[in-house]
Order: structure tokens, then sequence, then C-alpha cells
């Protein structure tokens, strides 16, 4: 087996550049170069990055803590109790231009899924959950969350809000 | 009366700052009269709206909340046995090639 090309840190803005990166959506782009700084120093974010052989970041993504709750329902109902569901916040993920097509793009999404299953054995959370982004590539982006086997959380409201239980990383072997 | 809630009226700071727009014509005309129909001025109606959506924007990084039914539908799919996944079994192998371990 061929030695992986890539590793993954936890991103850290004095020793990640960020500048040359361009994922070709620049909504992505500006979320990863502008958004990110703030919500990890409150540490209500934490973004890992894949690094190529030459230290160049050429991915990332973003998670955060999240909870899944009943709109306005008392926690205990007459059929069931309605207690806020922990759960992981997969807030971002995207890959370079110049390494698309490789495979880093699911192998980052394996990583997050990783990192989530990791928080659930720590601290208990039973979902992972993310946003499709909505634009040409939508279409494609939704069948690869579904074949993963993601579904909508709120069908009728928000079909773009995806969750994967916990369960299901758990059953295959990382 | 539609109302809208002018959600920045309680912070206790002086508007000390200035953000300027450009708007095409006809969303400019939409902003104006949607203001006047609410009985706020535009630059207050453009804030509020703005300002609500920011604050929506921020809590649904941490918080989804749901109709009963989908919360039920929900927890019940995150109780259900999972199967192995032919789909998911191939982004680890993929992990694997690609990511070197710590």
């Amino acid at each position: 087996m061929t030695k992986p090309k890539f590793r993954v840190e936890r991103f850290d803005k004095a020793s990640h550049d960020r500048g040359a990166f361009s994922c070709g959506v620049t909504g992505m782009d500006r979320w990863f170069k502008e958004s990110i700084t703030d919500q990890i120093k409150a540490n209500r974010l934490r973004v890992w990055c894949a690094l190529d052989a030459e230290g160049r970041v050429v991915g990332f993504y973003g998670l955060s803590a999240h909870s899944v709750e009943a709109e306005a329902s008392p926690a205990l109902s007459r059929r069931r109790e309605r207690h806020p569901i922990p759960a992981v916040y997969l807030a971002a993920l995207a890959t370079d231009l110049s390494v698309q097509g490789e495979g880093l793009g699911g192998a980052l999404m394996a990583d997050a899924l990783a990192k989530a299953l990791e928080v659930s054995e720590t601290i208990g959370a039973a979902a992972v959950i993310l946003d499709v982004f909505e634009d040409e590539r939508f279409e494609q982006r939704m069948a690869f969350y579904t074949k993963l086997g993601f579904r909508p959380l709120n069908p009728s409201e928000d079909p773009k809000r995806l969750f994967l239980p916990i369960k299901a990383v758990l059953e295959n072997p990382i | 009366m539609i109302q809208v809630q002018d959600t920045t009226s309680a912070l206790r700071e002086p508007k000390s700052h200035r953000k300027d727009l450009r708007l095409k014509p006809s969303v400019l005309d939409a902003i104006e009269r949607a203001s006047l129909a609410v009985g706020m001025d535009a630059s207050t109606f453009i804030t509020s709206v703005a300002y609500r959506a920011a604050q929506d924007i921020e809590a649904a990084q941490h918080r989804s909340v749901l109709p009963t039914k989908a919360f039920d539908a929900f927890a019940d799919a995150i109780d259900q046995p999972a199967q192995p996944s032919a789909a998911l079994t191939d982004l680890f192998t993929k992990r694997r090639e690609l990511i070197a371990d710590d």
C-alpha cells in the first residue's frame, strides 16, 4: 500500500496558511478564510484541515456541537419523552481545486464522521447533522450524502438539512 | 397590520457605525414598500430583519428545532439498529488510503 498523501491537523491560523486555498465555491472559501477565527476563539467550532506533502492546506471541515429539539413540546408528553438530543454538526467541508478528483473530499468526510464518533463515545452524540450547500452541484451533493445514509431531518420544511445516525458510523470499520 | 419587531431596540449601544449598501432599484422599491407597510423607516426595517436573520443563522449551527412529528421520526431513526453500509465502508477505505494516521 502506498504512503497516504495527506495528513489532517486541527486548524490553527498561526500554523496553517489559508491564503491560496480555493475550492471553486466563493461562499465556502469566504467561510474558511473569514468566518471561522472568531468562532474557534469562542470555542463554538473546531476546524480540521488536510495538508499535502509540502504542508499546503488542500482541504478542511468544521465541526460544532448541536442539539435537536422538539418545537414547543413538553419534555414529557403522554406518549414519549422529547428531551433535546445531542448531535455533531458538520459546518462545512471542501477541498482545493488542485486536488479535486483525488478522493480527498470523501476521505475528509470519513475523517469528520470518525471525529463525530469519538465525540459520541466521549460525551454522547446520537447523529451527525449537515446542511447541503445549494448551487449547481446541489443534486450531486445530495446524491452523495443520501448514498451514505443521510436523510432529511425535517423533510417538509427544510429538506437540505440532513442527519446520519451515529449508529450507522459505529457499524462500519473505521 | 403586519408587524416587524425592531430586534435591535433593546441593545444599549449608540448607532455609531454606518454600512453603505448598493441595491438594485426594484429591490430598494420592494424594501421601501414593505417598510412603509409595517410602519418603519427603511433603515430600521433593514437592520431589524437582517439582525433577526443573523441571530437565526448563528443559532441554526447549534440547534435544530423540529415539529413534533419530525422530532419523533428523528428520535425513532437514531434508535434503530444500523446495518453495515458499502458506501460508508468505501469512504473509510478511502480515508485509510489518503490520510496518514496521527
